[in-house]
Parts: C-alpha cells; structure tokens; sequence
C-alpha cells in the first residue's frame, strides 16, 4: 500500500512527507535552520538548510556530521569518509555507515546557494526504500519568485519580496507574519476546535472582536464565501508601523482581512493584509491559488 | 537530587487517575464543572488553620475543555488512548493533542484533583 503523503513547502525546498510526521521543530532563519519530525514513535528526521557559497565535498560533510553524532566516528580519519555507502535519490546523495549510524542525505542547491542535509534515524533497507528515498525523489526548489509555504496545516504562497517576520505555533492555534520589501504586511492564522474559538459567536461577530483585540479599528464586515466556505471580509486600518507614520500616529487605511471556517477540517483560517497608504496589496487568489471567493 | 522528567514513551503508557477524594458538581450553566477538594495543612500551616480557623476545602472550576479532559479520565485509559480520544474528538493532530492534554492534566496534578501512575522502566 502506497504511503500517505502531504506536501511540506518551506524555505529552498519542498517535499512530499508522510502524512503522519508532523513538525515539532522549526527555525524561520531562511539562511541557515532546520525542521524536525516526530511521529508518536518518536523522532523521524531532521532537514537542516544553510549558506554554502561553494559546493562542498559531499562524503565529508557527511562525515563531519557522523563525528558530530557518533561518539565512534569521532576520531575517524578523512579516508573513512570513503567507507560511506552511497546512493543517489534525486538530486540527493543519501550515504550511511551501516545499521547503526544514522543515515543522511545531502544536496546542494547551485541558485540559492544553500546545502540541504536530511539526517534520519539508524539506517534500515526498508524504511530506506518505503519512506525516505520517496522523500527526497519528491523534492522540488522553492526560491523563485513566488515562495511557496506549507506547514503546520496552512498552505499558500507570496512574493519572494515577503519575509517571514514572526511565527508562533501553539497547539491548535498557528500563526504567521510576513512583510514584504515595501512595508506591506501579510497575517496568517489557523485555529483549531472552533466551538471553543467561536463559543456560540457567528464569524461576523468573532472576527471584527478578535481585529479589535490586534489594534485594528473596523471599518466594513462582509459575509462571504471561499471555496463554498462560510467566511467573512472585513476591511480596517491600523495605525502605521514605520517611520513617521508610527511617530506621528497616521493610520494605514487599506487592510483587507478574511476569515473562513472550514467545517469539514473543524479548523478556522484567516488572512490579513495591510500596506502604507498607495502599495498595492495581493490578491487573495495569488495567496491561495486554489481558492475561489464571492458572496 | 535532581528529578528526572518522563521519558516520551513513559509519559505515554502512563495512566492518569482522578483523586478519589474530589466532590463533583455540574455547574448551573451545565458546561463548566465544579470541583471541590479536601486541603491538608501540615507544620506551620497546620498551627496556623487551627488558631485562623482557615478554610479546609477548596473548590475549583473547570472550563468547557477542563471538563472534557477531567471526565475523560477513568483510571483505566493510558495518556495515549486520552491523546487519541481528544484529537479524534477535536480533529487535532497528535502532537496538538498531547501539548493540551499535557497542559490540562498537569495543572489538574497541580491542583491535587489527579494523580499519574507510571510504570517502573
């Protein structure tokens, strides 16, 4: 039976993972960092990503990384890096020292100039074949001009000019803050067990309180619909966060927020944008291109 | 000497029990539950409840979450089966799961209402 499988979109790459790892680490440094995955067996694999202005010699980062974790490849000399067993699985090069080393997989992206390294557990054929190999065979570049990120449920993509500012992720309750090179701001937020989130509150209620509560003042609350589900647009300033606009209290008056409850999912999503005065903001299309809206 | 905390799969093979010793009374709005405690004073504290004559009972109040989680405790369900139970109920993932639960039951533990049988490694 083929493995189950979701897409993983994060700084540099993406991948297909099985459905059943979720992210128990994360950095959002998108020059050096790594994600961790866990299952409820414990730790699966990490993927690590950092700058490497040139291409550097494979079988010895693997080795540094074996003498960094096994207390026995510690005094390996640089020829035991020769003794590294070997293969290829898309662009990477996955290498172990035998059953109970742990295996790696290495790639080094020419464009952006990053090295990727997975390291999963103890090498196993099995699980070499079943699950990692599909892994890294699924990896697709992600640094061009639309990033692409999905993680922790959410799913959507933004202009390289975005940054990611700040993220929190607690249970059942994940958000992201990006902006982007002109100031614009991009909110995401996914909660989960929404009768508790709503208690009994419609979305059109809900949402115009929880902006309130960030400093926004409402200007317009809009029933609508994404993709066939319940949601609300709202439209609201905020006051500026840069320069004079945040000296002399000039609020931002563009920001376009929606709120959507997916009831199937029992998850409730939202997206929230704002720019100073005359920067354009993105179309909800562009961030969600699967999505449809209407009212 | 320094306490060591439970290993990942200690923690879930470990079974959660309620203190026998709790009163539990539904709340008049039906979704909160109350709860009341016997307090124990010792040394200091005991002197002092018996020259104050300081309270002896405490009661607590458990929000909508709070009492899915308490009633959900039987004794006999492991951390793990509570894991499942509460992210199928929710359609949380597991480790979202277990960070609530992990949340809800130590401060139940805190509060004397439940106690945590682990087995011997």
């Amino acid at each position: 039976m083929a493995l189950q499988t979701r897409q993983l979109a994060w700084f540099h790459f993406q991948f297909r993972i099985p459905a059943e790892w979720e992210v128990t680490a994360y950095s959002i440094d998108d020059l050096a960092g790594r994600l961790e995955f866990s299952t409820r067996k414990g730790f699966q694999a990490r993927v690590r990503w950092e700058a490497c202005r040139q291409t550097p010699d494979i079988q010895t980062t693997m080795l540094t990384f074996l003498r960094q974790n096994m207390p026995d490849a510690e005094s390996q000399s640089p020829a035991a890096a020769m003794n590294i067993n070997t293969k290829n699985a898309g662009i990477f090069l996955m290498g172990h020292l035998g059953e109970n080393a742990p295996c790696q997989a290495v790639a080094y992206l020419e464009q952006p100039k990053i090295l990727l390294h997975w390291a999963f557990g103890p090498y196993d054929e099995r699980a070499a074949e079943d699950v990692w190999m599909p892994i890294l065979q699924s990896f697709q570049p992600n640094d061009g001009e639309i990033i692409r990120y999905a993680i922790y449920g959410m799913d959507f993509q933004l202009p390289n000019s975005y940054q990611l500012e700040d993220m929190k992720v607690l249970p059942a309750n994940v958000m992201m803050a990006f902006e982007s090179s002109n100031k614009a701001q991009a909110t995401f937020r996914r909660w989960g067990m929404p009768d508790l989130l709503l208690q009994e509150r419609s979305l059109e209620v809900f949402f115009p309180w929880f902006l309130r509560t960030q400093g926004c003042r409402i200007e317009n609350v809009e029933k609508s619909v994404v993709s066939g589900m319940e949601a609300v647009k709202i439209s609201y300033e905020k006051r500026g966060e840069h320069q004079m606009d945040r000296f002399i209290g000039r609020p931002w008056k563009n920001g376009k927020a929606w709120l959507w409850h997916d009831r199937d999912e029992m998850r409730v999503y939202a997206f929230e944008q704002i720019a100073p005065p005359k920067r354009p903001l993105l179309k909800m299309t562009d961030v969600f291109p699967h999505f449809r809206t209407g009212t | 000497m320094k306490r060591r905390g439970l290993e990942f799969g200690q923690q879930l093979s470990s079974v959660p029990m309620r203190n026998e010793k709790v009163k539990v009374c539904p709340s008049a709005d039906g979704k909160s539950l109350e709860l009341e405690i016997g307090l124990r004073h010792e040394g200091f504290m005991l002197l002092m409840h018996r020259l104050f004559k300081l309270r002896d009972r405490k009661q607590y109040s458990l929000d909508a979450v709070g009492r899915q989680v308490y009633e959900s405790i039987d004794g006999q369900k492991s951390f793990e089966q509570l894991i499942d139970e509460f992210a199928e109920r929710h359609k949380l993932t597991f480790f979202e799961s277990r960070a609530l639960l992990t949340q809800y039951i130590k401060t139940l533990m805190t509060r004397g209402l439940v106690v945590v049988a682990v087995k011997k490694p």
